[in-house]
C-alpha cells in the first residue's frame, strides 16, 4: 500500500469515531446509554441493521466466495425479508410497549428471573465467541497479505472500538454505522465499477455474464430438494427464516439497534428497509466476486492467493514442484484466454465445450497445488477464497481507492463489533447485574457497571481472537455459531408470544433440553447449520407444553 | 375515549399491513428476477 492509501486508511477509520465521541459527549442516563436519544431515526436504525449483520466477512470473504463456487450464497438471504417481517408486526410492538432494554428482559416479565437469564446467557456465550471472530477474520488475513502483526492488528481494531463504544454507548454506534456503511457501500461500488472497467477491453459486460454463468457462476436459484446440496432456495428460505428470526427478534446485537430511539415507527420502517434491500446489496457483492473471476480469466491471477502460505511452501523446499505447477497453469491460462477471446468476438456452443474444459482442468491444478502445501508443512490454514479480493484489492486497483477498500474492511469491522460489544454490556448489566444487585438504586452507578462490562466484554472478544486457531470458513463461521444458539432461545421467545398456558419452569428446563439436543447433533452428526435453528426452536416449542402438562402444572405465573 | 383509541390503533395496524404486503410483493419480485437472471445465464 502507498502512502496515500495509509492516509485514507486511516482518515476514514479514524474520522468517524472521533465524530461520533464529539457529538455524543456529555453524561447519560442508563436508557439513554442502552436506548439511544431520539435523534437516532429509520435512516440510521436501517443502515445500523445492515452494518450490525454484514461484519467484515461479507465484504472480504464473499466475493472470494462467488470466485470459487458462484453466486448461489444468496438463497441463505431468501428467508429474511420473510423473518422481518413477523419481527416488524409481532417482537417490535411488544418490546417498544413494554419499553424493554433488552430482549431477555421481556422474558423475565413474561416467565420469570431464571428464564430471563438463561436467554442472557446462551446470548452471551454465542455473541461474546461470535465479537472475537469478527474482530479475528479480516485480522488474519489483513495481517498475512499487507504483512501487519496479527496481534497489533487484533488489538488496534478491537482497542479503538472498545474505547468509543465504552464511551457513547447506543447512541455512538448507531451514529458510527450510519457513515461506515455509507463508506463500505460507496467503496463496494467503487470495486465493482474497477472491475467492469478493466474488463471491458477484453469482453463487454453482456458476454462476462454469459460466460460466467456457463461456467457454473451465476446459479442464484437452485430449486433442488437433494439435502446434500448447501445452497437451495428451500435450505435459505427455511433454514434461513429460522436463523433470521431467532437473530432479529431475539439476538439483543441487533435488537438494541432497532429500538435505538425508542420509537416504534422509525424501528419498524429501519427493519423493513434491511428487507428491501439485503437480498440486493447481497446480490451485488456476490456478482462483483464472479466478475472478478471473470477479470483473472483475462489478466493471470496468482497460483495461490494466499501468497503467504505459498511462500512458506517454497522455503519448506516445494520450490521445484510449485514452478513445475505454475508452468502447467501458465499454459492452460493462455489457452483458455484465447479461446475466450474467440468466444467474445463468435459465441459457439463448442468453443464454449472447450472453455469448460480448460476451465476444470485449472481447477484440477489448483487442488494439486494446496496437497503440494499440505505436504510441504504449509496449511493454508484459511479458505483460499478468502485471499481472492484482498488480493484484487491490492493489486488491481488504483492508489487511494486500495486504501478505502481496506477502511471498508475495518469499518466493517469495527461496526460489527461496536454492536456486538454495547449489546453484550447491556444485557450483562440488564438481565444479570441488575437483578442480582437490586439495592443498588442510582442510574449513575449502573451505567459505569455498563461502560466496564462492555470494556471486559472487548477484551474477551480481543482474547477469543488472540487465541482463536484458524477457523476453516470464515464466512460461515459466525452463522454456524449462531445456528448452533439461537433455536433455543427463539423458541423462548415464540412460546412467549403463542403459548400462554406456558410458565417459566417448562420453558427454561425445555430451553435447556433443545440446547442439549442441538449439542447432540452438531458434534454427531452432518446436517446442514441452518437446520439447527428450525431444531432448536422446535423442540422448546413442542417440549414446553408437554413438560407444562405433565410436570410444572401446579406452578403459578410469576413474574421477575 | 378508550373505544376511539382502539378504533386509531386498528386503522394504525391496517396501515402497517399494507406496508407489508408491498415489502412482501417486492420480494417475490426479487426472487422472480433472481430466476430469471439464473434461467437466463445458467
Amino acid at each position: 500500500m502507498s502512502g496515500i492509501d495509509y492516509l485514507v486508511l486511516f482518515a476514514t477509520v479514524l474520522a468517524i469515531p472521533l465524530y461520533g465521541l464529539w457529538r455524543t459527549r456529555g453524561r447519560e442516563s442508563l436508557g439513554h446509554y442502552i436506548k439511544g436519544d431520539r435523534s437516532i431515526r429509520w435512516g440510521t436504525i436501517g443502515l445500523s441493521v445492515l452494518a450490525t449483520q454484514a461484519g467484515p466477512i461479507t465484504f472480504l470473504s464473499m466475493p472470494g466466495q462467488a470466485y470459487e463456487s458462484g453466486i448461489g450464497f444468496i438463497q441463505n438471504y431468501f428467508g429474511q425479508p420473510l423473518a422481518l417481517l413477523v419481527v416488524c408486526a409481532v417482537f417490535v410492538p411488544i418490546y417498544q410497549k413494554l419499553k424493554v432494554f433488552t430482549a431477555y428482559q421481556y422474558l423475565g416479565k413474561r416467565f420469570d428471573r431464571k428464564t430471563q437469564m438463561l436467554g442472557a446467557f446462551l446470548f452471551l456465550i454465542q455473541r461474546g465467541l461470535a465479537a472475537g471472530i469478527t474482530i479475528y477474520a479480516p485480522a488474519i488475513i489483513l495481517s498475512a497479505i499487507l504483512g501487519w502483526q496479527l496481534n497489533l492488528t487484533i488489538w488496534l481494531a478491537g482497542g479503538f472500538v472498545i474505547i468509543y463504544t465504552v464511551a457513547g454507548g447506543t447512541t455512538i454506534v448507531s451514529l458510527t454505522q450510519r457513515y461506515q456503511m455509507m463508506i463500505i457501500l460507496a467503496g463496494m461500488a467503487v470495486a465493482f465499477g474497477v472491475v467492469i472497467y478493466r474488463l471491458s477491453p477484453s469482453i463487454s459486460f453482456g458476454h462476462a455474464l454469459e460466460v460466467a454463468g456457463k461456467l457454473d457462476k451465476l446459479q442464484a436459484v437452485d430449486f433442488s430438494v437433494d439435502p446434500h446440496k448447501r445452497y437451495t432456495f428451500w435450505s435459505g428460505a427455511i433454514g434461513g427464516f429460522f436463523l433470521a428470526l431467532s437473530y432479529f427478534g431475539a439476538d439483543q446485537s441487533q435488537v438494541q439497534r432497532y429500538l435505538a430511539g425508542g420509537s416504534l415507527r422509525s424501528s419498524r420502517i429501519g427493519l423493513l428497509f434491511n428487507a428491501v434491500v439485503k437480498i440486493p446489496m447481497q446480490f451485488f457483492i456476490l456478482l462483483l466476486g464472479a466478475m472478478v473471476f471473470m477479470f483473472y480469466q483475462f489478466e493471470k491471477p496468482p497460483l495461490f492467493f494466499n501468497r503467504p502460505a505459498y511462500e512458506r511452501a517454497i522455503e519448506h523446499g516445494a520450490g521445484p514442484q510449485l514452478k513445475d505447477l505454475a508452468t502447467k497453469e501458465d499454459q492452460l491460462f493462455e489457452q483458455k484466454r484465447e479461446a475466450l477471446r474467440a468466444y467474445a468476438a463468435q459465441p459457439s456452443p463448442e468453443k464454449m465445450e472447450s472453455i469448460r474444459q480448460l476451465d476444470t482442468r485449472t481447477q484440477a491444478l489448483r487442488v494439486e497445488t494446496k496437497q503440494v502445501l499440505n505436504q510441504n508443512g504449509a496449511d493454508p490454514r484459511s479458505k483460499e477464497s478468502d485471499y481472492v479480493f484482498i488480493t484484487f484489492i491490492l493489486r488491481e486497483l488504483p492508489r487511494g481507492v486500495v486504501g478505502l477498500l481496506v477502511a471498508v474492511i475495518l469499518c466493517a469491522t469495527m461496526s460489527a463489533t461496536a454492536a456486538a460489544l454495547n449489546a453484550l454490556g447491556s444485557t450483562t448489566v440488564v438481565d444479570l447485574y441488575r437483578p442480582l444487585h437490586p439495592s443498588v438504586a442510582s442510574d449513575q452507578h449502573y451505567v459505569v457497571a455498563a461502560r466496564v462490562f462492555t470494556a471486559a466484554w472487548g477484551l474477551v472478544a480481543i482474547g477469543v481472537a488472540s487465541f482463536a486457531n484458524l477457523v476453516e470458513n470464515l464466512i460461515e463461521a459466525g452463522n454456524i455459531l449462531g445456528s448452533v444458539f439461537y433455536g433455543s432461545i427463539l423458541g423462548l421467545f415464540l412460546v412467549a408470544f403463542f403459548v400462554r398456558r406456558v410458565r417459566g419452569s417448562a420453558v427454561f428446563f425445555a430451553a435447556l433440553i433443545a440446547q442439549a439436543l442441538v449439542f447432540l447433533l452438531f458434534f454427531t452428526t452432518g446436517i446442514g447449520y441452518l437446520w439447527y435453528n428450525a431444531i432448536g426452536c422446535g423442540a422448546v416449542v413442542v417440549l414446553a407444553p408437554v413438560l407444562q402438562r405433565l410436570i410444572f402444572r401446579a406452578e403459578p405465573m410469576e413474574a421477575a | 375515549m378508550s373505544e376511539s383509541l382502539d378504533e386509531e390503533l386498528r386503522e394504525e395496524e391496517s396501515r402497517w399491513s399494507r406496508v407489508y404486503g408491498f415489502v412482501l410483493g417486492f420480494f417475490a419480485v426479487e426472487i422472480l428476477l433472481l430466476y430469471l437472471f439464473t434461467a437466463r445465464f445458467s
